[in-house]
């Protein structure tokens, strides 16, 4: 029985023996840094996925999409911002995981731990988009993340259909009193006539992405009836340069060659 | 060796404290801690004496290799009574009815203590109802077997049992609450004069 023998007398001997002893503080300070530092990372991740909801939330324009075809299902798969939404779900799991591996993260239950995590990661990401942080990344990533178009932001597909009457690109012509010139994301130039866009509620200048609805009128020319800016997914127009996908290259001489003898 | 008497006094705590300056310290813990263990480690697996005190033996090494890992916030006893649990499972797992034999028997104070908890009147005899609480315990499902024996047989409080079981103190709260429903449904099937 356990009572009766010298079981503790022999476990220590054993320990003295074999100069076993315990493990250095150090180790778990640093573990418990770890999990804590991967915790922290984690939620930032979190907060940066809301800060791009919101920005791609707030840059809707409701009026727009009520305008194009499919109706409510097409408009909620565009507006959506998945890739974000799910970012932000991944890594709320992650904070949630790690966090229930910290020495006492057991006393707190699955809804307590999960409900602090979404209030900080909005209250984070909120603070980020309110500084403009929303608008910053997205700008980079349009710039330097490939499948942005596909992934993270595809709602710019469908403004890449002018013979459905809608077309954007990046200005890059001085803008006359009728028309400019405009390269749509595969490189191609387009003479955008915009004698009949009523209202210009913003300033339209060379280096400007902007999207336009109305008719294709030939393969390079396109008569605008609205005009509006480009949001998220500014930076990613801001890259594109003239036939730089193949697209008919000097275009734009000849076109301002024209535009400055009609002048 | 050290004065047995200047140790009594110390608290678990204070020991393991001691025991990262002198390793003869542990001794003592070892000496508080070893019958505990081992019938509580005997009761959450269906292992023989001999396999049991193997894991105790482990248990108590990781308890001392790990030593610097003890929160001071926390009870040394639900410190220990943790990694005894974590190790027992991981090392053999637990079978919901236990081979013939194994079981720890229950003391009589215990027996005493449960029949007062679940109202089973003074007529019953105490022998049979030890063995009906005995086959009532191992015949629940392991999750409320394991509150109930911490809560009554190792007579920790809620607090205790959630450091232990690493569950937040509401859940084991109403997992408490479960298993004293399912344990009492079991005993009112078995026993005689028993009516809950």
């Amino acid at each position: 029985m356990i009572e009766g023998n010298n079981f503790g007398e022999k476990l220590l001997g054993t320990i003295k023996e074999r100069h076993i002893l315990p493990k250095p503080k150090w180790q778990f300070l640093l573990k418990d840094y770890m999990i804590w530092a991967i915790g922290a990372v984690a939620l930032l991740i979190g907060a940066i996925a809301t800060c791009l909801v919101i920005y791609m939330l707030d840059a809707d324009d409701l009026d727009i999409y009520k305008k194009i075809d499919n109706g409510l299902s097409e408009f909620i798969l565009l507006a959506i911002p998945f890739f974000w939404l799910l970012i932000f779900a991944v890594f709320t799991g992650v904070v949630y995981y790690d966090f229930k591996k910290t020495k006492k993260g057991y006393r707190f239950t699955a809804p307590v731990v999960l409900s602090a995590v979404v209030i900080s990661s909005i209250l984070l990401g909120g603070a980020g988009y309110v500084f403009g942080m929303g608008k910053k990344i997205d700008d980079i990533l349009g710039q330097k993340a490939p499948f942005y178009s596909q992934l993270i932001n595809p709602r710019l597909n469908m403004w890449q259909k002018p013979e459905k009457g809608r077309l954007a690109g990046l200005v890059v012509s001085d803008p006359g009193i009728d028309r400019l010139i405009i390269v749509d994301r595969s490189g191609k130039e387009w003479i955008l006539i915009i004698s009949d866009v009523r209202t210009i509620k913003f300033p339209i200048r060379k280096g400007l992405p902007l999207r336009a609805m109305g008719d294709k009128i030939s393969e390079n020319e396109f008569r605008a009836y609205e005009l509006f800016p480009v949001g998220p997914g500014n930076g990613f127009y801001q890259k594109l340069r003239p036939g730089a996908h193949g697209g008919p290259r000097g275009m734009m001489f000849k076109i301002q060659s024209r535009m400055e003898e009609k002048i | 060796m050290l004065n047995i008497e200047n140790t009594e006094n110390l608290s678990d705590e204070e020991l393991a404290k001691l025991t990262l300056e002198n390793q003869d310290y542990f001794l003592y813990i070892i000496e508080r801690y070893k019958v505990k263990l081992f019938n509580y480690i005997r009761r959450i697996s269906n292992l023989g004496e001999e396999d049991a005190e193997d894991i105790l033996q482990e248990i108590f090494f990781k308890a001392y290799l790990n030593l610097n890992d003890f929160d001071q916030d926390l009870k040394f006893s639900s410190w220990v009574y943790s990694i005894a649990r974590n190790h027992t499972i991981s090392s053999h797992r637990k079978k919901k009815a236990r081979a013939e034999g194994y079981s720890v028997p229950l003391d009589d104070r215990i027996v005493e203590s449960l029949a007062i908890e679940f109202d089973v009147r003074n007529n019953v005899d105490k022998r049979l109802l030890k063995e009906d609480i005995q086959k009532v315990l191992d015949g629940l499902n392991p999750k409320y077997s394991e509150v109930l024996e911490l809560k009554y047989l190792e007579e920790k409080n809620y607090q205790e049992i959630s450091d232990i079981i690493k569950k937040p103190l509401g859940t084991v709260a109403s997992m408490i609450n479960r298993a004293k429903k399912e344990f009492v449904k079991q005993l009112s099937s078995s026993v005689e004069n028993f009516k809950p």
